[in-house]
């Protein structure tokens, strides 16, 4: 009977291993810059000047009042949203999107969502979270309602006409949307803070939700306060 | 073209995808060990149909965990997913693969090393700060799955080939000592407040789980998915011990997966 001979491992096979491992230590580093912003690797938690870890404004940015067209809470029916009169010594989280963006919007509101679900009640009820639509033509008011819903039922939707809408985040301090060859919207990604009449701090993707649970209560008090903390 | 799973960024698409890094890592597995057992030398023992289709088990197991979409939603959408790929490539894939070496082949893994280079290993990628820095690149998320893959194979290595077997009853405390040391990473990830992962708190959503259910349900899976192999191991090893016991002299020292007479 023969003796069984010592198992080796094929040279074929070694040098197929060796092939993979190469090419994970060469060829495909990062996949790609933006690969490791997606993860939120791009975003400084160093807290700031104030004290939050959004980025904050040297300066406040005084916001003049404005009117835009607003979706009611329990329906769809227009309703006019008036600034600061409707979020006056609340802190208001605006942010700027459509409900078919793929990726940003969502994650975005999703975070803000599950930050605020960690408040207490008198805290919570003193934030507003505005949403407003930068692809009126594809967002209906159904839509809009619908979509926030899957967030906040409290989430405030605004949809009115692209050129409105932008002159709010130019006032805002965003840059205005355009729309891409594609059809697709283009549009700034920072919820914006405000308080006191003013931008105060701007929180790009890559927030997380322990940053949200630092900064809130801050801007929530200051926002009950004068308004003129930070 | 992408070679490994890795996590993007972008909005998940149920399009499928190519990942040839993974077909050549799962095709130098399969194709190896054919290469090995179509010789006569390789394997001429009892029941060596039973161990080729064992190995065969291992391979189809490391290509789904591994291969879209599994691969995919897991390196870069779902913690819940991701517990999957552990599970299968640490805890299901290993055992398989072992058994399916020929019954001779023994591997000098001492149980207190394979028991702490796993428990290590799962500790450190489950570690947030490891997983989001690694998951972002293909070769951080081809790390991980090959890291997994080599300390289940040492956790497996003192069970299914040791080369010198352990008493039955230090078997099931091995496995046993393994289901406790797996609860830690369980209750982090299961009672958490906050997301720990920024890999998975800001990927663009895919289904209706929000990032701290996600989390939740990636602690339940690694508890109960883990659980049930591990439990199972030690059901096996129980049941082993019993007939050793029965049919000849005492000694209840064996592998505990036997595909040898």
């Amino acid at each position: 009977m023969k003796t069984p001979r010592q198992v080796r491992f094929p040279r074929v096979m070694a040098a197929l291993f060796a092939l993979v491992a190469a090419a994970a230590a060469s060829a495909c580093g990062p996949a790609s810059e933006s690969d490791s912003e997606a993860v939120g690797g791009g975003f400084d938690r160093t807290e700031g000047r104030a004290g939050l870890r959004g980025l904050e404004l040297d300066r406040p940015l005084p916001v003049e009042p404005f009117t835009l067209t607003g979706i009611e809470l329990t329906g769809t029916e227009p309703v006019a949203f008036d600034f600061p009169d409707d979020v006056s010594d609340k802190l208001a989280l605006f942010f700027f999107g459509f409900t078919n963006c793929p990726d940003i919007c969502p994650v975005q509101m999703a975070v803000l969502s599950q930050a605020l679900s960690n408040l207490s009640h008198a805290e919570r009820s003193r934030v507003r979270v505005v949403f407003a639509s930068v692809d009126p033509e594809r967002d209906t008011p159904e839509q809009i309602r619908q979509w926030l819903d899957t967030f906040d039922r409290r989430f405030i939707g605004l949809r009115d006409d692209l050129d409105s809408v932008n002159a709010v985040q130019v006032a805002l301090g965003l840059p205005p949307s355009v729309m891409s060859p594609g059809g697709e919207p283009g549009h700034a990604t920072p919820v914006v803070a405000v308080y006191g009449d003013s931008v105060r701090a701007m929180y790009p993707m890559g927030v997380r939700q322990t940053d949200w649970r630092h900064d809130l209560p801050i801007m929530i008090s200051r926002a009950a306060g004068d308004g003129n903390g930070g | 073209m992408r070679w490994w799973c890795a996590a993007q960024g972008a909005a998940w698409s149920w399009q499928w995808q190519a990942y040839p890094g993974v077909w050549l890592f799962v095709g130098a597995f399969a194709g190896s060990y054919w290469l090995a057992a179509a010789r006569p030398w390789y394997d001429a023992g009892p029941r060596r149909l039973l161990r080729k289709a064992s190995f065969g088990l291992g391979v189809l197991t490391l290509w789904i965990a591994l291969d879209w979409p599994v691969g995919a939603l897991g390196s870069g959408y779902l913690a819940w997913v991701h517990m999957v790929q552990f599970l299968l490539i640490a805890l299901v894939a290993p055992p398989l693969l072992l058994t399916g070496l020929p019954a001779r082949v023994r591997l000098p893994v001492r149980p207190g090393v394979g028991l702490a280079v796993f428990h290590t290993v799962v500790v450190a990628t489950h570690w947030p700060a490891i997983v989001d820095g690694m998951m972002a690149t293909q070769t951080g998320s081809f790390a991980f799955d090959i890291v997994w893959l080599a300390a289940g194979l040492a956790f497996w290595a003192p069970l299914v080939r040791p080369a010198r077997p352990m008493h039955f009853g230090m078997q099931a405390v091995y496995l046993l000592a393994s289901t406790v040391l797996l609860t830690l990473p369980y209750i982090f990830l299961t009672f958490a407040e906050l997301p720990f992962y920024a890999t998975y708190e800001l990927a663009p959503p895919v289904g209706p789980l929000s990032s701290a259910e996600d989390q939740r349900m990636a602690g339940l899976l690694m508890r109960i998915g883990g659980g049930i192999v591990l439990w199972t191991a030690t059901g096996v090893c129980f049941w082993r011990w019993y007939q050793t016991d029965r049919d000849g002299p005492a000694g209840g020292k064996k592998p505990l997966f036997s595909t040898s007479r």
